[in-house]
């Protein structure tokens, strides 16, 4: 300690404050880039409950193929939760790690390409239109690499957030597989070129894509973001970044053993994977409850109470997992493994969070552009919008995981009405922060 | 490795130097120090602009801005002022 503190470099005290906090924008990109996404993703989550709601009677009798159950599927894996990462990672691995994005070019070009290309392929995978999926694909693949080229490129030059980074890395070699695999797929709808010679089968790749998709890509994505989103909202210490790595690396071999089980047909490399994948996820889960305990923010809302609930699903999605790989395909449990996984896990876990970080950067453009900030709960109508939004949630999670498991295809069409009710409110939600930033910009531009 | 947090007064301000803390820690040890029932004025030193601290600040009723806005980029360090509002009293 000393008595004396450093001279303070240009010292402006007149300057308060939108110039000031103007040191931001380097890092706080346009609010149009990150909201693009988060729109689109909105609009996306009423599409795939819709779509589930019109293919009710296909759900439970599923098994690969294009039409109304793969577009559901799509438009949520593509349309929602992709789409969502991308919009934050634009934005929040910057602000976190410190990094400047160098092109926020490639930023807008991977939304001009991806998000045109999602609803080509979930629109051609409705019809069942090969030639236009594969364009849609490749749209979508495109804005893809562009996104792992940008945060890749944060990844590389952090020197801080190491457990985010190194998930972050898995997280897009995953994403590269996974987009390999899927253009495959699409490709043998009209060539059948799978399962010939050392060539995995369709259905065989089809389900290894999806566990790429879902643990892989946005699994692991969310498990790094997790350790740096988690903290700052609870305000608690970094999670233990040598334990995370652990974790990270259990549930990496329960990877890549339950996609070996998958492609050789081995159920019990399938079980020992999952008995990985509830190892990594429990040591992920005892990181993040500790810092719930821990964190200096004890009201943590409705946005945790969804957070709370998708890590049971989490768990929940690898004990069927690994039911799955041992009991009868009659008992649909492969159908609810994918449910409860994508719709339950990951979109739970992404709509909590998303609640949260809307009226985040709301509150930093504010700041940004010297405007008294809006209360964080008072923008969205979150009254009404949020909580509707969760109890429709939740009863779209019962309602369609009871229709599979029973084959009553009226419980998946009341779950998938539930489900489309809720999309809608969390859109009316997205478009009310929206608007609040809008005007503040608004007033911003009237002001000069 | 663990870093030292410094801490020192000048005049009636108080000085904490979070440099090399792994975020959300800087902001903990501000909002701790702030919570523990400080009524002066305190200019943190970070390494970068620290957007997430802004909201919290404010709806502690206490205000942050950074002071060395030029320079941020360039020398490493963010150093931002944080003080009580006037209208507000502790």
């Amino acid at each position: 300690m000393s008595d004396q503190g450093p001279e303070l470099p240009n010292f402006q005290p007149e300057a308060f404050p939108g110039a000031i906090l103007a040191g931001a924008q380097s890092r706080l990109i346009p609010y149009g880039i990150p909201l693009r996404f988060f729109v689109a993703a909105s609009m996306f989550q009423i599409v795939a409950w819709g779509l589930l709601t019109y293919g009710h009677a296909d759900v439970s009798a599923f098994f690969g193929g294009y039409g109304v159950v793969l577009a559901a599927l799509h438009a949520l894996t593509l349309g929602v939760l992709a789409m969502t990462a991308m919009g934050a990672s634009y934005q929040l691995l910057s602000v976190a790690t410190g990094v400047v994005l160098k092109s926020l070019l490639l930023c807008r070009l991977s939304s001009w390409l991806y998000i045109p290309g999602t609803g080509l392929l979930v629109s051609a995978m409705f019809i069942g239109n090969t030639p236009v999926m594969l364009l849609g694909g490749v749209l979508a693949v495109a804005g893809l690499a562009l996104f792992g080229v940008t945060v890749g490129t944060v990844f590389w030059q952090s020197k801080s957030l190491q457990a985010t980074v190194r998930h972050g890395w898995v997280a897009l070699i995953s994403m590269t597989l996974l987009v390999v695999a899927g253009l495959s797929l699409i490709v043998d709808f009209n060539t059948g070129f799978l399962g010939v010679g050392l060539l995995p089968e369709h259905a065989k790749l089809a389900l290894s894509h999806g566990l790429l998709g879902g643990y892989g890509f946005m699994g692991i994505l969310v498990m790094g973001f997790s350790y740096v989103l988690v903290p700052m909202f609870v305000l608690s210490p970094t999670p233990n970044p040598k334990l995370a790595g652990v974790s990270l690396g259990v549930n990496l071999a329960g990877l890549i053993l339950a996609i070996g089980g998958v492609l050789s047909g081995n159920t019990a490399a399938m079980i020992v994977a999952a008995v990985l994948g509830l190892i990594g996820a429990g040591i992920y889960l005892h990181l993040l409850l500790k810092a719930l305990r821990t964190g200096m923010k004890r009201r943590l809302g409705l946005s945790f109470v969804m957070v709370r609930a998708s890590w049971g699903l989490l768990i929940a999605s690898i004990v069927i997992g690994g039911l799955a790989a041992i009991v009868p395909l009659d008992f649909n449990l492969l159908h609810l493994f994918g449910f409860i996984l994508i719709f339950g896990w990951l979109l739970t876990f992404l709509t909590g969070i998303l609640q949260r970080i809307l009226p985040f950067l709301a509150t930093m453009h504010a700041h940004k552009i010297g405007r008294p900030a809006p209360r964080m709960s008072e923008m969205g109508h979150q009254n009404i919008t949020l909580k509707l939004h969760a109890l429709c949630h939740g009863a779209a999670l019962v309602l369609v995981s009871l229709g599979i498991l029973l084959e009553l295809d009226v419980l998946v069409l009341l779950g998938g009405g539930f489900g489309v009710v809720g999309a809608v409110a969390f859109l009316w939600f997205a478009l009310g922060v929206s608007e609040t930033v809008m005007t503040l910009y608004g007033k911003e531009e009237q002001s000069k | 490795m663990r870093h030292m947090v410094k801490r020192w007064r000048d005049n009636d301000v108080v000085h904490l130097d979070l440099r090399g803390l792994a975020p959300p820690e800087p902001m903990i040890k501000v909002l701790s120090e702030i919570d523990g029932g400080a009524d002066y004025p305190i200019i943190v030193h970070l390494e970068r602009d620290p957007i997430f601290l802004y909201q919290e600040l404010e709806e502690r009723g206490w205000s942050g801005r950074l002071m060395n806005e030029e320079q941020n980029n360039a020398s490493g360090e963010a150093v931002v002022m944080i003080e009580l509002k006037p209208d507000v009293t502790r």
